[in-house]
């Protein structure tokens, strides 16, 4: 079809299918609020489509601020509002006379005595590095608090401030947490040259998760890339071990510097070959043809 | 009897790559037949099974057909015929369409010139050979955390860079360039990759998959399928990629329809760009906050997740798309772009962008990551240090020069 004919279609199409909808205006939200059943999925569903162009920004804003602050509104329809807030906020000069009024009411619902509210609240806090929600979440770590979210979570959270102070932390929970808790630890030390020693361990442990192992593989690959290089061509080439890290370890060779990439002798691209023969989960043929590509681009390079 | 032909330009492998816009391409007869004065020859595209198509025509226009019929000088002079995509047939993989010209008299072939018609795709249609091309060539430029990735990640950070990229009109020329940037980056990596786009008005089951940008769990933490390149994805010093759990593989967000971003109430197309870019806060925002949680919901954090740019590119197609609706390409047209009394810096239509603007400009952010904009082997716009106004024309409709990208549901309409 011709491209001017195709445009004529689109634009017939949007004519026909156009059906004129307003905007949900504060006005709205005020009549959910206090409608005797309190409809909070009506609400909810008012609250995404509030108008936020410029004549309706700040009574926009304003009321989202109070439904997300109000103890007697369902959590559900304070959620949504948090939610609005959120894309308010992908206006910064609009937005910034609102800024300090937004964070004081994250802080608040920092503490809420809802669970889901915590988390939304922690959740935006450290995305901006937020001191004080960095501080809830050491003591819930250390246990001097009662958890404001679990403990995998307050790892995550406080991981996102890579010029913060929780690395000690870090490494202790990577050794002696509950699973998933260990597990985010040792995301948070991926560039933790001091770790280099655990990630081996727990790289080279068949004891260890498959998940652990593969993390700790790709930790060690930036954290000590000559101990990785001598680590993952063993693992890599050992049929025993679990294709999950094999895998993990052949992207990491095939994707990281020069140290590993040092191994990718014709003798070792020979033992990849046969290592994809012999191997029957397409991930790891995937990850080990990979490493063969950049072998065979090192030879010729 | 032999005819060569010659596009524009070509990489350092010898590669060339076309859009739908088309080019203007070369062609020569050498050693032909004594006595003659004019040889004619058919153009065509040869394509492999899936592979792209090409469009001739004379002149620049969108109109190109499949098979063309050209005389060429027997004397050897270079007469110019315009090659492009054919719309709606774009290329998988490099050579899988050549253009052919072959002998009218005789039917002999006389020249067959391999090319990749490059397209950004929907991400939800990729084949898996161009998903795995695409998260490879991401996973490099990151390097677990080393790679030219920084860069990107430094441009879209809160404070001043926060306003040079949001908030005003610049809002989606900024942008345009950042993906252009990001996308020549990757394509310096591998040349065939081009940047794909989340379509977020539907679902999207292939992309929200363990092997494309993966599944959150519980605790935000993205899982991606073994051996996944994206496994080695490191942002700011933490290793994964954290998501909310909002979008799930059958998830259709909550944001305006395509239809609704790009027509008024009354289904006709917004007038002018003023209208059309109060998008950013929905869908553009609505997009972002739609995944609940994680770095994608914060404007000064967002490229930390590398969907990110998969959402940006389809908040560029939506300005691409309106484009086309409205034939409204031309930068002195008044329509296409919106300064307003209280622009500032970064949003003025002559404006430089920043940061390929370099450092210590004045009014602007006093650091500027990343140098000039990364220049491509095909094509010379929008140059080192774009201007708000040098991202409008993006497939030379107006001007000569086009940017070497195009959408595969956006015509060239000229």
């Amino acid at each position: 079809m011709d491209s001017e004919e195709q445009r004529r279609q689109y634009l017939a199409q949007a004519k026909a299918a156009a059906a004129p909808t307003r905007a949900a205006s504060v006005r709205d939200l005020a009549a959910y609020a206090t409608a005797e059943a309190g409809d909070a999925a009506r609400m909810c569903e008012a609250i995404s489509a509030l108008s936020l162009d410029k004549q309706n920004y700040q009574e926009a804003v304003r009321a989202l601020l109070g439904i997300a602050a109000q103890p007697s509104l369902e959590r559900d329809v304070r959620l949504a509002a948090l939610q609005q807030l959120g894309v308010a906020e992908f206006h910064p000069k609009r937005f910034a006379e609102f800024h300090a009024d937004y964070i004081e009411l994250l802080r608040r619902l920092a503490t809420d005595p809802d669970g889901k509210l915590r988390e939304a609240a922690l959740d935006r806090l450290t995305l901006k590095n937020d001191p004080e929600a960095q501080k809830l979440l050491e003591q819930t770590l250390r246990k001097e608090r009662k958890a404001v979210v679990p403990h995998a979570v307050a790892v995550q959270f406080l991981a996102r401030d890579n010029h913060g102070s929780a690395l000690p932390l870090f490494r202790e929970l990577a050794e002696t947490g509950p699973r998933a808790v260990r597990e985010q630890a040792l995301q948070a030390l991926a560039s933790d040259s001091k770790s280099a020693g655990l990630f081996e361990r727990i790289a080279t442990d068949k004891d260890e998760r498959p998940a652990l192992r593969e993390i700790a593989a790709l930790n060690l690959s930036q954290a000590a890339p000559a101990r990785f290089a001598k680590m993952a061509r063993q693992v890599v080439l050992d049929q025993s071990d679990a294709d999950r890290v094999r895998a993990a370890a052949a992207s990491a060779i095939a994707l990281s510097g020069s140290d590993a990439k040092r191994m990718l002798t014709p003798k070792f691209a020979k033992a990849l070959d046969a290592a994809g023969a012999a191997t029957q989960s397409r991930s790891l043929k995937s990850s080990l043809d990979r490493l063969r590509r950049a072998a065979a681009a090192k030879a010729e390079g | 009897m032999n005819v060569d032909i010659r596009f524009p330009a070509y990489d350092a492998q010898g590669r060339t790559f076309v859009t739908w816009r088309p080019v203007e391409v070369k062609l020569r007869v050498t050693a032909a037949p004594a006595g003659a004065e004019e040889v004619p020859v058919r153009l065509t595209s040869k394509s492999s099974p899936g592979g792209g198509r090409l469009s001739f025509a004379t002149t620049l226009t969108h109109q190109g057909v499949a098979d063309l019929e050209v005389r060429l000088p027997a004397n050897g002079t270079e007469q110019t015929v315009w090659v492009g995509g054919s719309y709606q047939s774009p290329s998988s993989r490099y050579g899988d369409v050549s253009m052919e010209a072959h002998d009218v008299a005789s039917g002999a072939s006389l020249a067959s010139h391999p090319l990749m018609v490059r397209i950004r795709k929907d991400a939800n249609t990729l084949t898996a050979a161009e998903r795995d091309r695409f998260l490879e060539a991401l996973a490099r430029l990151n390097g677990g955390g080393t790679g030219p990735y920084r860069d990107f990640r430094d441009m879209h950070i809160g404070g001043p860079p926060d306003d040079e990229a949001h908030g005003g009109a610049g809002f989606l020329p900024w942008h345009r360039a950042y993906l252009l940037d990001f996308e020549r980056e990757l394509q310096a990596i591998d040349a065939e990759v081009s940047l794909p786009y989340w379509r977020f008005d539907a679902a999207a089951p292939k992309l929200f998959a363990a092997a494309f940008m993966g599944v959150p769990d519980r605790f935000m933490q993205v899982r991606f399928s073994p051996g996944h390149p994206l496994l080695n994805w490191v942002a700011m010093d933490r290793r994964g990629v954290e998501r909310g759990g909002g979008v799930g593989p059958n998830t259709v967000p909550r944001v305006v329809s395509e239809e609704a971003t790009l027509h008024d109430q009354n289904g006709d197309p917004h007038p002018d760009f003023a209208a059309f870019r109060e998008m950013q806060f929905n869908p553009h925002g609505a997009a972002h906050m739609s995944h609940r949680g994680g770095p994608i919901t914060d404007p000064t954090r967002a490229p930390q997740d590398p969907l990110f740019f998969l959402l940006h590119c389809n908040v560029d197609r939506l300005w691409a798309k309106w484009q086309w609706v409205t034939g409204i390409h031309d930068p002195a047209d008044p329509r296409a772009y919106d300064e307003t009394v209280d622009a500032w810096p970064g949003h003025r239509t002559n404006d430089l962008l920043w940061p390929w603007c370099g450092p210590d400009q004045p009014d602007r952010p006093p650091q500027a990551p990343g140098g000039v904009l990364r220049d491509s082997p095909i094509t010379r716009a929008p140059g080192p240090r774009p201007r708000v106004i040098d991202m409008i024309d993006y497939l030379g409709t107006v001007s000569d020069e086009h940017m070497g990208f195009a959408y595969d549901d956006v015509a060239f309409l000229k």
